[in-house]
């Protein structure tokens, strides 16, 4: 089964895959770029985003949200080259993340992708019936009827939050001081705060949140209403995220050594003191005044 | 021959012998230079001076018959002790280098100076190192008689215990402020950190203003005391209830140091210049002058008791100075305004005696017997004049309770053999009441402790009325901010890793993050998470071991041992207040108690090297074990 998103449209089709109860997969195509959904038995078990688009990769994804570092990934996505194992599967094997992690941004790699693919006005789709074994590490499957549901809201919504916040680039920080009952927000408010603790990049932000771009403009434009947050708009730059750290932790060790030099130098006249005033010889001195007629 | 003639080189030449006659006679001689035994009779401290002469390494008979000699004239004129002997002694001793050998010297002299308590204490210390027991528990005796019999020893061991324990004290209080601030410091930085909100980097002007909160007390000259309130106050926002007991410990124990220094100017009003020939020196050194006595009601001393005193005193040195009239007269006002009336018919006895009014004597010393039943020199002293009168009855019916009486006063060795003489052994000072009126409270004690030199040592820059309110506004500031910490939201440093959070609760119960609690060693699996945590373990880590190195057994404070920690610190803090004090009264002090505060000196420093070595292993395995318990032993190595 094929065709143009322009006759046929993606809810219709992801709604006739899944009343169907069909397996196999569903490629769609546009704007330069493929991304592929894997039904088994009408439920969505997997995504294959394209390549072309590394933000949607799961280890881009894990990076951002601070799993890995950049040369972790580089060493794992050298590993995963000839054994046709998926990243996934690797990071689990080797201990870097939990099968739940694994499971979480699996689901949202799905729900990223579904969104983004229901943005497209024109492309092509194609659908080849196999049989799909959802894998052991890829979570519960998803009902299509309910993301679906789920992302037409949020594409009406969006708008209207991406327009409450600086137009291209952003940073997005707790103010300083505030302090928030965090059993009195939202769920989705909630992790938004505790992720900015992680980062002002909003993208990692929501990354580490494990929430999408859109529930996490939601959330934070939630916060941002209530003054618990503030934003500012940024010439864009993405910076290399090993960069910074390892800047951050220089700049930290160079804190600490001075600070370690200064505090010496604070004990040294603390020693000093103590000892003029407790074991030089004008203290004994004057204790010798108390003891003369012993 | 040819005659042999002087040829004018010899060292005996006439103009040489006559320069030598001159240049030795302008040169003073050593026993000239200073009366070691001034007011004194004549053959009394010339006596002395042959004691000291006769004095060699060995013990010889020539020696104790010199000490007998003495003794016998020293009971002749009611003398008791002569404290000088022993410390002229032992500077001989030091001079011609048998200090090892003066034990059997200085033990001879117990009986000419039964009053010296640094005799006893030297010989004590010789007893312990000799390992002779059996003298060591009759010294410790000696000792303790010493102590409760002459007066002027008790206002010196007073004085020298409440220095080492208000030293100490200080100690305690500079250990537990420096500890408790460095404690604090990570959480109060990113406190201060709040501050600088503008600033691109926070953490660095709020770490140099935590830095400068502790210089600059140091820098300005603040007192030690002073300092200490104000870095208590300082961290006492961030302290675990334990560590809020040792703030409050501290400055407790800093109100009562202050009020101590006001007991002191006390003791030093009450017994100053003993040994240089004040009146409490009347039992071992023979007073020159006399303090005041003051009207009733004089805050300064408690007058009755001090006015009592001070007439014994005067009486005592009237007998010792052979003015047996004047000494009589003393005597009997004493025994008609009813004061220490024991003491002073006994005294009045010896006195009458001597006068030759034996029949006035005996009465006195059956008075003085009948006041005392269970003891005192007045048996014995009725028992000699029965016997010198020929009542022997009478003397045979007294004779067991003089014998018992006369062998149970220690530090007095009077023995059998030489104790039927006829000698009269008179009363001296009662040193319970000198103990009484040091301690008797007075209101002077905060205004003399305000105006004391300890004051300006410890409080500088405090005026000295402001002190007690500000001490109990440290404790009420200590307190409010413990409470107000639960509604107020403070930065919270994890005991173990190090990682802040920001927190209105008590310290306890998060001052262990969810990672440690969850032990989940880096925290998360991977990543730029893992090695932001490894990196602040490793800085933590190093931080609180330097810690416990620079301020032993502060590393316990991590570990959550508060209690321990401050048991910790007071035994090391008392070393460090004996060994404060030790070396002050060293450095001015001669003879046996400059020896004695060298050995306290040495045992100080001793006993500070290991607990100082100690404290800094038990504090940074306190905390090894604080992080191996939430798995973060091994990060960051």
């Amino acid at each position: 089964m094929q065709g143009k998103i322009a006759d046929f449209s993606i809810p219709e089709i992801f709604q006739l895959v899944s009343s169907q109860g069909k397996s196999g997969s569903l490629a769609i195509s546009g704007d330069d770029r493929v991304t592929i959904f894997l039904f088994a038995e009408g439920l969505i078990v997997d995504v294959q985003p394209d390549r072309r688009e590394p933000r949607s990769l799961l280890g881009t994804m894990l990076r951002d949200a601070g799993f890995l570092t950049d040369s972790d990934l580089k060493r794992f996505l050298d590993a995963q080259g000839g054994g046709g194992k998926k990243i996934g599967e690797l990071l689990v094997e080797k201990g870097k993340i939990s099968r739940e992690v694994l499971a979480r941004y699996l689901a949202l790699q799905v729900r990223e992708c579904l969104f983004d693919v229901l943005s497209l006005r024109d492309g092509e789709f194609r659908f080849e019936g196999f049989a799909v074994r959802s894998s052991p590490l890829g979570g519960e499957p998803m009902r299509p009827d309910v993301l679906m549901m789920e992302g037409m809201q949020f594409l009406d919504e969006y708008p209207l939050y991406r327009g409450k916040l600086p137009p291209g680039a952003y940073r997005a920080m707790r103010r300083k001081g505030e302090k928030v009952d965090t059993s009195a927000i939202s769920p989705e408010e909630r992790a938004v705060w505790k992720a900015l603790e992680f980062s002002d990049d909003p993208d990692r932000v929501f990354r580490k949140a494990c929430i999408t771009g859109v529930e996490g403009c939601r959330g934070l434009v939630s916060l941002l209403d209530r003054g618990l947050v503030e934003v500012r708009a940024v010439v864009p730059e993405r910076e290399d995220p090993d960069l910074r750290i390892r800047r951050e932790f220089s700049l930290r060790r160079r804190h600490a050594t001075v600070l370690a030099v200064l505090w010496a130098g604070g004990a040294a006249a603390a020693a000093a003191w103590l000892y003029r005033s407790l074991l030089s010889p004008s203290a004994a001195e004057l204790f010798s005044e108390w003891t003369r007629f012993f | 021959m040819t005659p042999r003639v002087p040829n004018g080189t010899g060292i005996f030449s006439a103009p040489a012998s006559l320069f030598l006659v001159i240049f030795l006679l302008s040169v003073p001689a050593s026993g000239s230079a200073a009366e070691p035994f001034p007011g004194y009779p004549r053959n009394v401290r010339e006596q002395a001076l042959r004691v000291v002469g006769a004095a060699t390494p060995a013990p010889t008979d020539a020696f104790a018959r010199e000490v007998r000699s003495l003794r016998k004239l020293m009971l002749d004129h009611g003398i008791l002790s002569l404290n000088a002997i022993p410390d002229l002694v032992f500077e001989r001793a030091v001079k011609e280098g048998w200090t090892r050998q003066a034990y059997g010297a200085l033990r001879e002299t117990t009986r000419v100076a039964p009053l010296s308590v640094p005799l006893w204490a030297w010989l004590t210390r010789e007893d312990a190192v000799r390992f002779a027991p059996d003298r060591f528990l009759s010294d410790v005796e000696g000792l303790a008689g010493a102590a409760r019999a002459f007066a002027p020893a008790l206002p010196g061991c007073a004085a020298w215990l409440m220095l080492v324990v208000s030293v100490a004290a200080y100690w305690f209080a500079a250990w537990a402020s420096i500890s408790l601030l460095l404690r604090a410091r990570t959480a109060l930085t990113a406190d201060a950190s709040r501050l600088f909100r503008t600033f691109t980097y926070p953490e660095i002007p709020a770490s140099l203003l935590v830095w400068g909160c502790f210089v600059a007390p140091v820098i300005a000259g603040a007192g030690l005391g002073a300092c200490a309130v104000f870095w208590v106050a300082v961290s006492a926002g961030y302290l675990r209830r334990g560590e809020a007991a040792i703030a409050v410990t501290a400055i407790i124990l800093l109100a009562c140091v202050f009020l101590s220094s006001g007991v002191l100017e006390s003791i030093e009003r009450l017994a100053i210049g003993t040994r240089t020939g004040k009146w409490l020196g009347v039992e071992g050194y023979f007073p020159g002058a006399w303090p005041e006595v003051p009207s009733t009601g004089d805050p300064a001393l408690p007058g009755p008791q001090w006015e009592r005193m001070v007439r014994f005193g005067k009486a005592r040195a009237e007998m010792q100075a052979g003015n047996l009239q004047s000494a009589e007269r003393m005597w009997s006002e004493l025994i008609r305004d009813g004061q220490d009336v024991a003491g002073s018919y006994n005294n009045r006895g010896v006195v009458r005696a001597r006068l030759g009014k034996t029949g006035d004597a005996l009465s006195d010393f059956e008075a003085a017997a009948g006041r005392t039943p269970s003891g005192g020199p007045a048996h014995w002293n009725a028992y000699q004049l029965y016997l010198g009168t020929f009542r022997l009855d009478q003397a045979a019916r007294i004779q067991s309770a003089a014998w018992s009486s006369i062998g149970s006063m220690p530090p007095f060795d009077f023995r059998a053999d030489e104790m039927t003489r006829g000698e009269l052994v008179p009363s001296p000072i009662r040193a319970e009441g000198v103990w009484r009126n040091l301690f008797t409270p007075r209101k002077g004690w905060v205004r003399e402790a305000a105006e004391s030199p300890i004051h300006v040592l410890f409080f500088r820059l405090l005026p000295g009325s402001w002190i007690p309110m500000v001490l109990a506004a440290a404790c009420i500031w200590a307190a409010a901010w413990m409470l107000l910490t639960r509604k107020v939201w403070l930065h919270c440093a994890c005991r173990s890793c190090g990682t802040l959070t920001m927190v209105a609760r008590t310290r306890e119960t998060t001052d262990i993050c969810n990672s440690c609690r969850a032990q989940v060693g880096g925290g998360v699996r991977g990543g730029e998470e893992r090695e932001r945590r490894i990196l602040t373990i490793r800085l933590h880590r190093r931080y609180v071991r330097a810690c416990s190195v620079l301020v032993p057994g502060s590393g316990a404070l991590w570990a959550g041992k508060d209690l321990q920690a401050m048991a910790y610190a007071f035994a090391l803090c008392t070393p460090l207040g004996a060994l404060t004090v030790s070396l002050g009264a060293r450095a001015t002090s001669r003879g046996l108690i400059s020896d004695l505060q060298t050995l306290a000196t040495g045992v100080a420093v001793a006993c500070v090297a290991l607990a100082w070595a100690g404290g800094a292993w038990w504090g940074r395995r306190s905390f090894d074990r604080l992080q191996m318990q939430y798995n973060i032993a091994g990060e960051g190595t």
